[in-house]
């Protein structure tokens, strides 16, 4: 898609009455090698590339994709979208102009690749009889990404990412549990050298191990500590969903209404950050040609900011925060979180547990959802301990937390300053993307948790 | 250009098989009054699977403009693979082609149907946001080796409504998916009805306590529940002790009352598909019976690892659902005299486990007192495991219908359950 054929189209689709146009043109390669049962199993390679055209007229959307990537398709395209506009063609001519530069890429060799997966499976085996499978997905997928628009922008960006899956089967006595992690980089294959393989690898069979022991809890509401990392889904899910545009736009957030006032405890803050270096929700631009940015959403318990794209800012004149993001070319982009962390605080890990008497230790959780709507919200706990008496005590398992987004934010009493990041994939109105979540460890004061009826 | 790929493979040496796939499909989406969104979308994918000196491979590629790029890169591929088991490649058989209706879709009427939506709440006062979606489907598989062609097609169409309560400062929100394959405005207007009715009464729930009790699931929550536990059936799953399942056929694992079919072939169903993800043509088959674990879904390289014949079942479960049984919905609620009805799940993708069989699901129903529905509850979580789900059945419901295209549940009353709330 060069920028010729580009600005052809785009002022082509402003024939159609459309006051806003976009082409996204997306080419991508993705590798994944898996292991299993002691050997590389499967290596699929795959090559899409395609268009999505998007066209608007106030709040009217008209979206378009195909992988047939000739100038006449796309006219034909764009030429069949044009009856849904009853609207006079706009004559102004846009003149494009490009910004972006391409990414250096090094790849490992196939060699160090099938090396780097031996040697975490010997590692994992090595370390405790009792693992049964070593299974590792990695992969490895470079993009380059066009973005034209009305708006006289031609960006181009290269993203290149690679990850890292690593689950571990474990089994005793009749019993079988599984522990995951993943590592995964907005950058080439060298980011991995920088992965403590020795450290990570045991840190993943001894938490198998302890699900083995793993016994339901007694459910409740309770007080409970989220470790630091993977802890943040809850933040991600149960307020930052409810802070894009996407929910906000329609007056379908319980965050509607809300900026300026105070919606959290005064010990959270909460940013969405698109420019960290390397981590797996970073871009330069998002997927509307916008630079990503820090965007300070919640600052010691005061709402801030909303997650904007350029649709829905027309509405909501709030202002772009560079958070447009969809998963490929088949979908038109929406407002989407990046890296979103709850900022570090300076509370002790140790006086959170003083005078808990019974309550739950989340020292991993397993993802959930929420109902922007309502603010009401679900999440397992993949890995979680009882706390007796102020003190770690028996693996529990299959503790869920429910609650509300408003509740929860006002119920953390307590953030230290260990923050760590985990990446994750996030699923929602534009796809799947790619994001990172971060927290210190966290102690929340009180939450429903679902187990069993009794000890 | 799939001939001229097949042909260029054969002088490198490399066995080649196709699997194109090519979809087209309309998708309007309307915001209360006004339709805000029109999206349509046509592609091409292909799967090329290929032996090359013994290794296994795959490709996939949106285009197959330059052949010989892509048997460089299964070349390339096939020096990092250690993947030497056996494999086999399509065979010819005969298939009876499917008429699809090419369903001409009158996108004014779907317009004003979605439009129509906002007229609810007339109605429904209380009723604050309608987001109605409309989607049609079409897409044919054809696969090509050397000695074979096969193509198989669907077309379907899918409505969601997004549904959100208000009153008295409290919100609910509800979701309609329906499949069919016939745009039945009639029959999609009842289930938005009802939909809107139950959640309604969700405004003023109730939180109950930790106890053991009988529960109704409903057919949409059986259908979510167990679409998340099929992959426990898979050969590759049990084999790798990946699955729950293993050790386990020809055992008792549910209640007698649990026979669970899969009949991917079946033209009656919303969607169909005569041979699965390797040509292997598809059939009838009962993967539980009478709560007895029958059938091991097996594809072509796990067949060959058990010495057995593959199910066709590929990448592939199609029309899979329990045998209904004959009570109505509400003769069931009759039958829980005291105990509760869930009629909404969330977190299913993480409170469901395929490895343990475990289940821990946020929950919404109603309490049954006597018989009869009575106060709404909300915000506690079922604890379960999938054996006592199945196994404590008492009764299984005659309402079977899609809320999917994989798996489909009727209702069922289960005994002894944890719930955990207040």
């Amino acid at each position: 898609m060069n920028e010729e054929l580009a600005e052809h189209l785009i002022n082509y689709s402003l024939t159609t009455g459309a006051d806003f146009s976009e082409i996204f043109y997306e080419n991508f390669q993705n590798r994944s090698i898996t292991f299993l049962n002691n050997k590389i199993d499967k290596v699929n390679t795959s090559y899409a590339e395609g268009v999505g055209i998007r066209l608007a007229l106030k709040d009217n959307i008209l979206y378009a994709d195909t992988n047939t990537i000739t100038k006449e398709n796309l006219t034909k395209i764009i030429t069949k979208l044009k009856d849904n506009f009853n609207s006079k063609p706009k004559l102004e001519n846009v003149v494009l102009k490009s910004a972006g530069k391409k990414r250096q890429y090094t790849d490992m060799t196939d060699k160090d690749k099938k090396e780097f997966l031996e040697t975490i499976n010997k590692i994992a085996r090595e370390y405790d009889k009792r693992v049964i499978e070593v299974k590792i997905v990695f992969d490895i997928l470079k993009k380059e990404i066009i973005i034209a628009n009305s708006l006289g922008k031609y960006i181009t960006e290269d993203r290149n990412y690679t990850g890292v899956r690593i689950s571990i089967t474990v089994s005793e006595n009749d019993k079988v549990e599984k522990s995951s992690e993943m590592y995964r980089f907005f950058d080439d294959t060298s980011f991995i050298k920088k992965i403590d393989l020795e450290t990570e690898i045991k840190k993943i069979v001894d938490s198998a191990i302890n699900k083995l022991k793993a016994v339901y809890i007694k459910g409740g509401k309770m007080p409970v500590i989220l470790e630091s990392g993977f802890g943040a889904v809850i933040f991600h899910e149960a307020c930052g969903h409810a802070m894009e545009a996407t929910a906000v736009a329609k007056n379908l957030s319980v965050l509607n209404g809300k900026l300026g006032k105070k919606i959290a405890s005064k010990k959270v803050t909460i940013i969405d950050d698109g420019t960290i270096p390397n981590l797996w929700g970073t871009t330069t631009y998002d997927d509307e040609g916008n630079k990503t940015r820090k965007n300070i959403l919640i600052k010691n318990g005061i709402l801030k900011s909303y997650l904007v794209d350029y649709l829905n800012d027309r509405q909501m004149k709030h202002g772009l925060t560079g958070s447009s993001r969809r998963q490929n070319f088949r979908f038109a982009p929406t407002s989407r979180m990046n890296n979103t962390y709850l900022a570090p605080g300076t509370d002790k890990i140790a006086d959170m547990f003083k005078n808990i008497k019974y309550g739950l230790y989340a020292k991993k959780l397993g993802g959930g959802s929420v109902d922007t709507a309502t603010g009401d919200f679900n999440f397992l706990v993949e890995e979680g301990y009882l706390i007796k008496n102020g003190k770690i005590a028996t693996p529990v398992k299959m503790a869920s937390l429910i609650g509300n987004t408003l509740e929860i934010l006002s119920n953390v009493e307590m953030v230290s300053d260990d923050l760590k990041y985990s990446s994750g994939g996030c699923g929602s109105e534009s796809g799947w993307v790619p994001v990172t979540i971060g927290q210190p460890t966290v102690k929340i004061s009180s939450i429903l948790v679902g187990g069993a009826s009794n000890d | 250009m799939i001939e001229k790929l097949i042909k260029e493979g054969i002088k490198k040496d490399l066995k080649l098989e196709v699997l194109k796939s090519t979809s087209k499909s309309i998708y309007l989406k309307s915001f209360n009054q006004r339709i805000e969104k029109l999206e349509i979308s046509e592609s091409e994918y292909y799967k090329i699977k290929s032996v090359y000196k013994g290794k296994n491979l795959n490709l996939y590629t949106s285009n197959l403009n330059n052949p010989s790029d892509i048997i460089s890169a299964l070349i390339k591929d096939s020096l990092l693979s250690d993947n030497k088991e056996k494999t086999t490649f399509a065979k010819q058989f005969k298939i009876e082609s499917k008429k699809l209706k090419n369903l001409n879709i009158n996108l004014d009427e779907i317009k004003e149907f979605l439009k129509g939506l906002n007229n609810l709440k007339k109605e429904y006062p209380f009723l604050d946001t309608v987001i109605g979606s409309f989607s049609y489907f079409q897409n044919t598989k054809e696969i090509t080796n050397k000695d074979t062609f096969l193509k198989d097609n669907n077309e379907f169409i899918n409505v969601g409504v997004e549904l959100t309560i208000k009153e008295d400062k409290k919100t609910e929100t509800a979701y309609v998916d329906v499949f069919s394959k016939d745009f039945d405005k009639i029959k999609i207007m009842q289930k938005i009805k009802a939909k809107i009715e139950s959640t309604y009464d969700k405004l003023n729930f109730q939180t109950p306590n930790n106890m053991k009790v009988k529960v109704l699931l409903t057919n949409e929550v059986m259908s979510g529940i167990f679409d998340n536990f099929i992959d426990v059936f898979f050969a590759k799953n049990i084999r790798l002790k990946q699955s729950v399942m293993v050790g386990k056929l020809n055992k008792k694992i549910f209640s007698n009352k649990i026979t669970i079919v899969e009949d991917p072939a079946n033209t009656n169903m919303v969607t169909s598909n005569l041979f699965d993800g390797e040509g292997t043509q598809t059939y009838y088959k009962e993967i539980v019976k009478e709560g007895v674990f029958k059938t091991i879904l097996y594809d072509n390289k796990e067949a060959i690892i058990a010495k057995t014949k593959s199910t066709g079942n590929s990448n592939l479960i199609k029309n899979c659902y329990l045998k209904p049984g004959k009570m109505s919905f509400n003769e069931l609620i009759k039958k829980v005299k005291d105990g509760i009805i869930v009629d909404r799940v969330d977190g299913l993708h993480v409170g469901t486990r395929t490895l343990t069989g475990d289940i821990a699901l946020q929950c919404q129903g109603y309490i049954v007192k006597n018989g009869k529905k009575d106060k709404a509850i909300k915000m506690f979580v079922m604890t379960t495991n999938i054996f006592e789900l199945l196994g404590n059945v008492i009764a299984v419901g005659n309402d079977l219908e899609n809320f999917g295209l994989s798996v489909m549940f009727p209702s069922i009353l289960v005994e002894n359950i944890n719930i955990s709330g207040e």
